[in-house]
This record gives C-alpha cells, structure tokens and sequence, in this order.
C-alpha cells in the first residue's frame, strides 16, 4: 500500500475486516456438541445452596482492558456520509492506525487514543465531517479516563493540517456540534453503529 | 289504493315495505288477477310525472316486480313488449337510467335474450347514454356496468358479431366508459375491456382500448377508512396489469409509456412498473417481445447497475430473467440479439472487478442463465473466455477475488435438483449432455483456478479463500461436470483444510467442512473412499495428554452424517474407535467427545429408516453393546456419568421412533436392568453412603422410561418403579447425576404411565403426598425435591386433584425460615424446559398447563407477599420469578398491574446469591417494555433507577448488567419523552460508568444504551427550538 492516496475507494469484504475473533481466538471455543445438552435449572442445580455461582463470579470479572480492536470496532461501522458503505469497509480507518498510549505518569489516569484517518481521496472536502463523527462517537463511547486525539493520516490530504486543527481544538469541535446540519450529518453517520 | 301507489309513497321511507308490495303485485301476475298491460298502464302516468324522484320510483316498482316474478310467467310476446317499453325508456328519460338498467336486468333473469335483444340492449345504451360519466351518480353507473358486464359474459359472442359488423362499434365502446373513477365501477371496467383485449381484432384500436385502461396507470388509490366495498388498491392494480398485459397489439404502447413512467421519483410507481413489464413478458408473445427486448435491458439494467432499492433489482432481474425465458422459446436469432448487449456489457464490467457493477454484471448474468439451459450455455460461451483470461493476466488478489465472484454466480446458475436431471437420462443421454452443457468446456479451468485459490492463496486473504471454496463446491454440484478423479482432488484440498487449518481461521473450517458434507450428498463414495482415511488418521486410538486437536476432526467427521449413503460409515467408524479408545485406556475426555459424535450424528444426521422408523439395528449392533459393556466394565470412561449419559441419550433416540412391538421386545430386554435399579435404590439403611450400592443403571434406564409408549409399561411396573424411586430420592445419599437421574424418571412416570383416576391412591400409598412428604417436622432436601419432581410431572398433564394440594403446600413453606428458600428456588424447576418431557417421548403436555401453574401460584403469592414477614419476602419474590420467567408474555399480560411492583422489588434483592433472579426479571421486564410500555409509565423513576443500580461492578454478575444495560436501552424509546427527558442527565452520567466495566460485552451494551439516551437530548432540543 505506497500509495496513500486511495483513490478509487476498493470496498473490503466484510470476512477481511479485522476482528476479535480471528486476531485473538478466544481461549474457550464453544464445540458443535455443547448444544446437545442444553442446560436449564434442574432440581439438582437451585435448590442447593448458592454459594455455587459466587464461585463463577471471580472468573467472569477477570478485567478486559479496552484495546485497540475495541476502539476499531466503536468506529467500524460509521457509516461514510458519502456511500452507504462503513468506514471500516472503505479502509479510512484501519486497526494498525489506532493507539491507545497509556498514562503519562504513575499518578495520572489519563490514557490517550489515537485515531489516523485515512481520507478515500486527499482532496475529500468530507474528511472534516468524518473526523469529526469518528471524534463524537468515541468521545460518547469510551470512559472519560480516555483523551481522545483524530487526526488525518500523514501524507494523505491536502487539507490535512487545518482539518487536524479543526479536530484538536475543543472549542472549534464544540462550536461545530452546535451546527445543526453538521449535527445531522454526523447522526446520520453514527446511526448504523450498533 | 293501487299498489304503484302504495309502492311510491313507501319506497323512500320502507324499503322492505316496497319490496313486499312489489312481490304483491308480481304474486297477482302469476295469479292472472293482474294483466301486464294494466300493470304498464298503472305505471304510465306517473312516467310521465315532471318530478324526476316520481319517475325514477316507478321504474324501480317496474324493476322490482319483474324480479319479485318467477320465470314462464309472462310469455315470449309480453317480456319482448316489456323489452321495448324500457329500452324507449332508455332512449328518452336519461334520469331514470339507473333503474331502467337494473329493470332490464331483472327482464334478463326470467328467460335468456336472443341475439337481436343483446343487439339492441347494447346500441341503445351506447346510442343514448354515451360517456357514461355524463350520470353523476356512482349507483346509476353501477347498474349500468353491471348490465354490460352480464353482456359481456353470458352473449360475448353477440357482441363480438356487433363488432365484425361496424368499424364504429368498439371505438364507441371504448370512449363509452372514459373518465371514470369510482374503484368498484373501475374494476367492473377493467374486466369489460378485458374481453375485446384478449379475444376481439383490435389492432385497428389498439392504442385507444390501450390508453383507456393505462390512463389510470398507477394506481395511487388509497381506500377510506371504513370502506364497506373493500376494493383495495392491489386489487385494481392486479386487473389493470392484466388488462395492459392482454395482448400483444399492446406493445408497440405499452413498453414506451411503462419504461417513462419507470423514470418516475416514486418508488412505489417504479415497483409498479416493473411488475407491469413482467406481466407484459409473460403475456406477449416471444415475437412481438424479442423486438423490445433491447430497448429493455437498456432501460432495466440501471435498476442493478446502480442499484438504488433492493426489491427493485431484484424485479428488474426478474424481468431480464423472464424476457430470456420467452426468447428461448422463439427463434435463436431473437435471443441471441437480446444476449448479445448483456454478454458485451457485462465483459465491459468484469475488466474493471471488482467493482459494484462487476457484481452487478454477475448476479444479471446468474438471473438471466437460469431462465433455460440454452441461455445459460450461451451466456458461459460469450463470458468465461474473457473471464478467465482477465484471471490469468492478473496477479492482483482483489481482482482475482472479484472474477471469482462473476464465476461463482454463473456456475450456481448451472446447479439444478438432481431428481430433475434422472428424468432427463432416462429420457435419453442427448439431456444430461447437455446439462452440464457449455460448461463442460471450461471446467478443467475454473477447477485449477479455484482450487490453487484454495490451496496456494494467502491465508490472510480469508474473502478470497471463502469464496474459492464455495466455487469449488459448486463445481462439485453440477450434476455431470466433473470427473470422479477432479472431485478427489477438490475433496482431498478441502480435507486439508479442515486438518490443517489454524484455529484463528475458523471461518474457513467452517466454509470447508459445509462444502464436504454438500459434496458428501452428491459423491457419497468419493467421500467415503477419500475423506474418510484422511479423517480418521488423525483420530488417534490413544491422543496424547492433554491433546484436543481431534476435536475439530471429529467435527467434522459427524457432521458428514448428514448425508444417508455414508451415515453407516460414520457411526461404525466411531463405535469401532470408542470400542479401541476404551480398550486402549484412552483419556476420559477422548472417549466422552466420541461418545458425543454418535450422539450427534443420531441427533441431526440421517440415520436409514425402516418401517418409518429410525433401523432398529442401530440398536441391537451399536447402542446395545456399548450400553453392556459401560454397564459391566468399572473404571472405564463408558461407566462415567457423562458416558452412560451419552449412551442413554442414544437408546433414547432409537427407542423412541420404535413402534409398540418393538418397544415391547426391547422392554423385556430391560427388565434386568429395571430390577436391579429397584433392588439398589429400595435398600433404605441411612449408613450406605454413594459408593456402596451401584447405580450406575439408573442413568440409561432413565432414557429408556422416557422412550417408552405410554400404553407399553403396565401400571403395576409403573407403580414399583415409581416406589423404588421415591425410596431412593428421599433415603439414599445420591451423586447428583444418579439423583437427577432418579428424580426425573419420577417426573416421567407420573405424568406417561399412571392412570390419572389412580394418581391419588398411588400417591397416597407412597406416603409421597403433602401433609406426609411435605410436613415441617420431616422436611428436609430431599423431600422438597421429591415433591417438586412428582408437581413437575403433574402439571405437565394438568392433574387438578393433587396440583391443588402440592402447590398450596409449597407456597405455605415460602413463610419457613429455614426450608422457605429452597422451597422457592424448587419453583423455577417446574416449568423449565426438559428435554425428556416432551411430546417425543409421549409425555401428556396439556395446553394450558402453562396458564394453570400461573393461576394457582401468581394471585397466591401475589396476595401473601403483602402480609408476610420482611425476612421471608425474598421467598415469596424468588418463587414468583421463578414461574414467570417460563411464561408466555399473554399469560402474564392481564396481572401487569399487580406484578410490575413485586417485579421491580425483585431488582432490589441485593444478596449476590439472587443473581439470576434479578437476570430473569429483567428479561420480564423487557418484554413489558416492548410490548406494554404505558404499564411502566408510572414506574419509570423507580425502573430507572433499579436497572442502574444493576450496571454497578461487583454487586452484579456480568449478565445482569448487560440485561439491565440492554433493558435501560429501551427505555428512551419505549416510554413517552416526557416522562424519561427528566432521568437523562442522571441516566448519561451514571452509564459513563458502565463505559469502563471490567468486560467487553457488557461495556458494548453500555455504549449502545448510552447512545439511545443521548439522543433523548436531541429531540428534547429540537422540541425546544
């Protein structure tokens, strides 16, 4: 991929996309002959004493952190506001260009999350929108611990500069929500998230 | 007075009045105490009345007789003299039109018109009430139309001469019915000029009789409410398609003015259109369509290319499909022209794949081969070539993936049911020759290159690999394509896949497991040959410690039991495998995931059946030995309790689908087993502990009770089995599986094989009824259980007499503070699924067993939670839950108004042990949400409220706070925006929370709740503007 400019938008088929359960198998995989024997309460399981399913409690709260495929999977499915196709499928945003840099010090809780946004076209006159949807859903999405930092991916704008201007700056993102129509463009793009 | 006037003076006020006075009059004709001529006579002054309404009732009275008077009665000569009189009336008085008409239609009744009555019924019509939208009334046109119809109907043949006769007819005919607009009149219409359309010459009118129906094209007509006609627009719709779809003099007008209106905004006008077109395709003939077919596809393929609307395309394709189906039927010329823009436009598509329109360009080019094997040998002649070439100039993965795209499609068009193609050899070999057709030529070709995408593609590009195997498999359908040695080589590629595949590639597992057991239907030997020793070597007799990758293998292995040919084949190689894995002392858990893939190849592969019945050998060679040798060898993983499970579940299935004779041949078979159970579980003596007395048997017995007729076990068996059991559950220290085991063969043999007349006697007998079984002093663990085991049966088969004493009983002891909690968690157990109760096993399942339990449980303990103890409360709230939650929503629907308050109490159950009961209020309460929002209204603050606190860490399971997450989430768009707006700054803030729980899926919950309430804000904003 040398050439950053993407230019004529190739779509990527959903089974390429990255996710969860082909990067990191989950550690229990469910086989074809766990259904056979479905499970419901029987009269050997309630009546007896709950101290049972306390036990099941300290496994099932081992902590997942928030990962870089989770923050993928937040911005995925925006929707483009200029194809019905998602952000995910156009490629403007990609797994390896998301990262989650921890906190600075041992006192601050501050993590920060990087998102490059690869333009379909360097001149889109889009890519402050996208940028600006793909801020909104991960401001709304994650835990405030997170700062959240989307910029243009080097080299493949030509608006790159002012447009990662336009996304650092607090005041000018707040300014640009209270733009009703921007407003509605950028719902119409997070509508298709889950 | 005279009846006439009689008649007028009542004919607005009593209807039924003037009916019978008319029936009167008609009744004196008959008697001859009324001459006809005194009858027009008597009319004939108030005919001649200045007052329309005067006039318009004395014809009505004319109508009205002659349809209250039987045939024969008036003779030739009097009905032809009445047939003058009202048509002069036609001619004459257009104000009375309506019930001229309808009197001549009561003259048609008493006896059949002759050529020259139809004749002049008709022109005089047309002569004197030419346009018919000249009559205001919607009823007067009725009556005309419906004159006109019966025309059309009874004397077509009359009328038709009337147009051989006179060039002027039909366009006076056809002009007669213009502007008119009321729908039941239109579909009266639409059904006239259906008849000159399809049997009449009119291709001197084609274009007026054309626009006279397509003026009213679309449809856009929207019944009233309350409409009491019940026309709807569909119905018009269908008669004027068929109408435009008549005849094939239609063309020339029709295609034009339908692909204009297909350029329309509206969608629904487009859908219209394209419905029209097809009708018009099946309608026309193949010559007057192959002349158009061009223009078609022109105008058609931007519906595909660019695909707007879904359902559009997907007509559009339909009528691509359809105009190459009626081409096949002309002459190859004719299709061969309509191919050619389609073959040349799609290679112009494929060049550029993948793109949208190359995918486009394939699903046109799979729509169309499917119309005939002719077209579709066209389409593979005038397309692969280029395919494959473009295929061999790139190196590109994409473009590679997008041309397989294009092929997958074309060759699924070439798959038919192989049933279809056995009739088409016994016709002769020149069919199935032909089948596989033009394909044939190409096949070597899409095999290499499918099968190096298999084999040789990057293991990261998963599409492109996914796709591959599915060609792959296809080619394999093709009935008579491929070589026996080419479906072994793809069979062997696929076979490597599933060995080989890493686990983080499932996906293609999947895919390639699917396409051998689809392989497996067509090319059972070849599967069996090949496959199977492939398989099977990686099946060891003894895996290594802690190995589990013949998991995956065995997978898959059971899975080809789908198909019946090597079913056989299956389950002897496995039974043969256990039979070593035992032998060898394989690990437990080797032999248990064996035992597993018998089970499920009986459960969803497809076992040979003899007498409509699953083979009973299975039994006798396979099941039965096993059964025998986990039964006598200790310490093996066959005797384990997972293992005798597997094999019980297994007799089950075999002894289940048996008729009576053979269950009862088998039943003596089991004696032993039942006997030695018995023996085993009546030994009473409170010291033997788990280990000394073997129960091993009572595990497979308890599938065996539950395969048998209920008419097979006699009542006295029933009786010492059930006595045995009790004994057993209430004085012997079970393992849990063997008490399972033995509680719910309790279940099973009160409800199957005890009469209901002597349930009571035997319970009593048992000393298993309440005030015994259930009294304070004696309560214990395995009573309680004993008791819910013999209710759960029961209710099944909605046993009134002995319900109404244990259920009352129970909820007694929710107020016990030391048994009260059991007792409430026993209630879930009565109505949660069990796969052996079931109607399979011939259980009793009553209808309304579901909304019995509810009415002799709910209102009670509804009604003793509100005077209880506060300590005891939890019970009352436990048990309550425990029934609801197996409910169908109807049954609870009508006491929202009580349970929602004890529902939301149920969320405050703080002790963690409470878990699922909170999990499966909410799910309750979900549904209330969906279905009955209003209810909730006036809980809002406390549900609110109730639901964050369970999103709180530590407090709740992960379940629980995904539910109330998923719950929570509804909300914003269940209930009204006034009452939830005020929660939605606590509600945001406290969900940011949720956004940082410790797992991911209940944090993926977290942000899609949270989003459905940070939209509240927006509306609430746009409200305030």
């Amino acid at each position: 991929m040398d050439n950053k400019d993407n230019v004529n938008p190739t779509i990527i088929n959903p089974s390429d996309l990255p996710s969860r359960r082909r990067s990191a198998p989950t550690t229990k995989r469910v086989g074809l002959f766990d259904s056979l024997a479905p499970a419901y309460p029987s009269l050997a399981e309630p009546l007896s004493s709950p101290e049972a399913s306390e036990a099941s409690l300290s496994d099932d709260e081992e902590a997942e952190e928030i990962d870089e495929q989770e923050v993928y999977d937040l911005i995925s499915t925006i929707s483009d506001p200029e194809h019905p196709l998602s952000l995910g499928s156009l490629g403007v945003v990609k797994l390896e260009d998301i990262a989650i840099l921890p906190p600075t010090s041992a006192r601050s809780r501050i993590s920060t999350v990087t998102v490059l946004v690869t333009p379909t076209t360097s001149a889109c006159s889009l890519t402050t929108v996208i940028g600006l949807g793909v801020k909104v859903r991960l401001v709304n999405a994650l835990p405030p611990r997170f700062r959240i930092d989307v910029r243009i991916k080097p080299g493949t704008s030509s608006t790159a500069g002012e447009v990662n201007k336009q996304l650092g700056d607090k005041e000018r993102v707040a300014a640009a929500m209270e733009n009703k129509s921007l407003v509605n463009v950028v719902n119409q793009m997070l509508a298709t998230c889950e | 007075m005279s009846d006439i006037q009689l008649y007028l003076f009542e004919a607005d006020k009593d209807e039924p009045e003037a009916l019978r006075i008319a029936a009167q009059t008609a009744d004196r004709l008959q008697r001859k105490e009324l001459r006809l001529v005194a009858l027009i006579e008597s009319i004939g002054e108030y005919l001649n009345s200045d007052e329309t309404p005067i006039r318009t009732k004395s014809i009505r009275y004319l109508g009205d007789v002659l349809s209250a008077t039987p045939p024969k009665v008036l003779t030739t000569q009097q009905r032809g003299l009445l047939l003058d009189f009202i048509l002069s009336r036609v001619a004459d008085d257009n104000e009375t039109i309506g019930p001229s008409a309808r009197a001549l239609l009561a003259l048609e009744r008493l006896s059949r018109w002759d050529k020259d009555a139809v004749g002049r019924v008709m022109t005089t019509f047309l002569d004197n009430t030419n346009p018919l939208k000249q009559f205001k009334q919607q009823s007067e046109r009725f009556s005309i139309l419906q004159l006109i119809d019966l025309l059309l109907s009874k004397y077509r043949d009359f009328i038709r001469a009337l147009h051989e006769s006179s060039n002027d007819f039909l366009p006076a005919f056809i002009s007669y019915f213009d502007g008119e607009k009321d729908p039941r009149n239109l579909m009266i219409i639409f059904s006239i000029l259906q008849v000159p359309m399809i049997e009449w010459d009119v291709s001197s009118n084609a274009q007026d009789l054309f626009d006279a129906v397509f003026n009213y094209f679309p449809i856009t007509f929207k019944p009233p409410p309350d409409d009491p006609y019940g026309i709807t627009a569909q119905q018009l719709k269908d008669r004027l398609r068929e109408c435009v779809a008549a005849t094939s003099d239609f063309a020339p007008y029709a295609f034009p003015a339908l692909l204009d209106k297909l350029d329309s905004s509206s969608i629904n006008t487009k859908r219209d259109v394209l419905h029209a077109i097809i009708s018009c395709i099946e309608g026309y003939e193949a010559r007057t369509i192959s002349m158009y077919s061009v223009t078609l596809w022109d105008a058609l393929k931007f519906e595909i290319l660019n695909l707007q609307e879904e359902d559009l395309a997907e007509q559009a394709l339909e009528v691509l499909s359809a105009i190459a189906r009626q081409l096949a039927t002309n002459t190859s010329g004719s299709l061969n022209a309509y191919l050619k823009p389609i073959i040349k436009e799609s290679n112009e598509h494929i060049e550029d794949a993948p793109t949208k329109q190359s995918q486009a360009a394939g699903r046109i080019l799979k729509s169309i081969s499917k119309s005939s094997p002719q077209v579709c040998d066209l389409i593979i002649k005038g397309i692969l070539p280029n395919l494959f070439m473009l295929f061999q100039a790139s190196e590109s993965i994409a473009k590679r993936r997008g041309l397989i795209e294009v092929l997958n499609e074309i060759v699924e068009s070439s798959i038919y049911d192989v049933s279809q193609s056995r009739e088409n050899t016994t016709n002769g070999n020149h069919e199935s020759a032909l089948s596989a057709g033009a394909l044939r030529a190409f096949s070597g070709e899409a095999l290499d290159a499918l099968w190096r995408a298999v084999v040789n593609g990057p293991r990261s590009e998963v599409s492109f690999r996914l796709l591959a195997i599915k060609g792959l498999e296809q080619l394999a359908r093709v009935p008579h394509l491929l070589s026996d040695q080419e479906v072994v080589r793809i069979v062997d590629a696929l076979v490597d896949i599933i060995l080989q595949e890493e686990e983080n590639q499932a996906d293609i597992r999947v895919a390639a497991t699917k396409a051998i057991v689809d392989i497996a239907r067509h090319y059972p030997e070849i599967i069996a040959n090949h496959a199977f020793p492939s398989l099977m070597v990686r099946l060891p007799d003894v895996p290594e410690e802690g190995s589990t990758s013949y998991e995956v293998v065995l997978e898959a292995f059971a899975q080809l039991s789908a198909e019946n040919k090597i079913f056989d084949t299956v389950v002897v190689r496995l039974k043969n495998k256990i039979n070593a894995a035992v032998h060898l002392e394989a690990p437990h858990a080797y032999v248990l995931a064996l035992l597993k893939a018998l089970v499920y190849a009986f459960s969803n592969g497809t076992p040979s059946v003899e007498d409509e019945a699953i083979r009973l050998s299975y039994y006798d060679d396979l099941v039965q030995p096993l059964l025998t040798r986990a039964l006598e060898v200790k310490n093996c993983a066959l005797h384990t309790e997972m293992g005798l499970d597997a094999i019980g579940r297994l007799c089950n299935i075999i002894v289940q689908a048996q008729g009576f004779h053979r269950q009862s041949q088998i039943y003596a078979t089991v004696q032993r087993m039942m006997k030695d159970v018995q023996d085993s579980l009546r030994v009473s003596d409170s010291k033997t502990s788990a280990s000394d007395v073997d129960t091993s048997a009572t595990i497979p017995l308890l599938y065996f009770i539950a395969a048998f007729r209920r008419e097979l076990v006699p009542v006295a068996d029933a009786h010492n089995l059930l006595a045995a059991d009790c004994n057993g559950a209430l004085h012997q220290q079970l393992a849990s599986a063997a008490q399972l085991a033995v509680l719910r063969r309790v279940s099973l043999v009160v409800n199957k094989f005890l009469p209901p007349a002597s349930l009571q006697a035997v319970l009593e007998s048992l000393e298993v009824l309440p005030p015994s079984l259930l009294s304070i002093s004696s309560l214990s663990l395995s009573s309680i259980r004993l008791g819910f085991a013999l209710t759960k049966g029961l209710l099944l088969r909605n046993h009134h007499a002995t319900l109404a004493q244990y259920l009352p009983a129970f909820i007694q002891l929710l107020s016990e503070p030391e048994h009260g909690q059991t007792v409430a968690r026993g209630f879930a157990t009565l109505l949660a699924p069990d796969d052996l109760l079931s109607k399979e096993n011939y259980c009793v399942i009553a209808g309304l067993h579901k909304q019995k339990a509810f009415n002799m449980v709910v209102p009670a303990i509804t009604t003793a939670v509100r005077t209880c103890e506060v300590n005891v409360k939890p019970n009352y709230l436990i048990a309550l839950s425990g029934i609801i939650r197996w409910l169908p929503y109807s049954i609870i629907e009508p006491e929202l108004v009580s349970l929602i308050p004890l529902l939301l109490q149920c969320l405050d159950l703080a002790d963690f042990a409470y878990q699922d009961i909170k999990a499966a209020t909410i799910t309750v309460l979900t549904a209330v949400l969906m279905h009955n929002p209003d209810k909730i209204d006036e809980h809002a603050s406390s549900l609110i409220n109730r639901l964050l606190n369970c999103t709180a860490v530590r407090l709740n399971t992960p379940k629980v706070r995904a539910a109330a997450l998923q719950c929570l989430g509804l909300i914003p768009k269940q209930l009204k925006q006034e009452t939830v707006i005020p929660f939605r700054r606590q509600a945001t803030k406290r969900l940011a929370a949720a956004l940082d729980d410790r797992k991911r899926d209940v944090r993926v919950e977290a942000v899609k709740c949270r989003s459905a309430w940070m939209s509240l804000d927006e509306v609430e904003d746009e409200d305030a503007e």
